[in-house]
């Protein structure tokens, strides 16, 4: 997983109990628009427009499975690995992935991620937005 | 010697503040209470959105590893990675 960009009111938001990182859905979707730090709320419109809702891509993303667990005073928010595949046509262009609460009225964000580059999925191309141990961890 | 004869202006504005405090706190209180109201009701909606999250992740273990499965296959094919 790249390396995870916090939003800066993703910290005041968990303060005010508006995330509730066990039982909310969180969702990754794509954008090619760079996201900024002191945003506040998923916008696939405009701050994080999405690439269209066919060939594979599903509008407002896809759901990590996160669950959350606790050891020692560290709270783990683990997830499972996505798999974006194109078919039928090409997904994209896209270079950011956003991490937000699906589950909130507003759809607060939590993070985004930099490909470092532009890509666009071909038919039958695949991108794995790969959680290698956990999405984050709070302490 | 008590603190009221030993400091009397001290005692006096102490309890000046102390008369100008109590209905102000009082006053707090009635909405406090009915914030600890809210709240109760919040518990109730939250418990059931425990329950019903319990079962959303009946098959989490299955489903994560049907997502590495997926995710390992795509990259055999050579998927480009966030990772």
């Amino acid at each position: 997983m790249p390396v995870m960009q916090k939003f800066d009111d993703f910290s005041e938001q968990v303060a005010l109990k508006q995330h509730n990182l066990n039982t909310d859905t969180l969702k990754v979707a794509l954008t090619n628009v760079a996201p900024v730090a002191t945003q506040t709320v998923f916008d696939p419109v405009t701050n994080h427009a999405a690439p269209a809702a066919a060939n594979g891509y599903t509008a407002g993303g896809e759901d990590v499975t996160n669950a959350l667990s606790e050891v020692g005073g560290v709270a783990t928010i683990s997830g499972s690995d996505i798999t974006y595949t194109a078919s039928g046509g090409s997904i994209g262009p896209f270079q950011y992935m956003v991490l937000y609460n699906d589950t909130n009225v507003t759809d607060m964000v939590v993070s985004y991620y930099d490909h470092g580059a532009s890509i666009t999925l071909l038919d039958g191309e695949s991108f794995v937005f790969d959680i290698l141990t956990n999405l984050f961890t709070i302490s | 010697m008590h603190n009221r004869d030993k400091y009397p202006e001290i005692w006096a504005a102490k309890e000046a503040a102390e008369l100008e405090l109590k209905p102000l706190m009082e006053k707090r209180a009635a909405f406090t209470d009915q914030i600890a109201a809210v709240e109760l009701q919040i518990n109730v909606l939250e418990s059931e959105k425990e329950q019903l999250n319990d079962s959303a992740m009946q098959d989490a273990e299955r489903i994560h590893e049907l997502k590495d499965t997926v995710a390992r296959m795509a990259k055999a094919m050579g998927a480009k990675t966030a990772g």
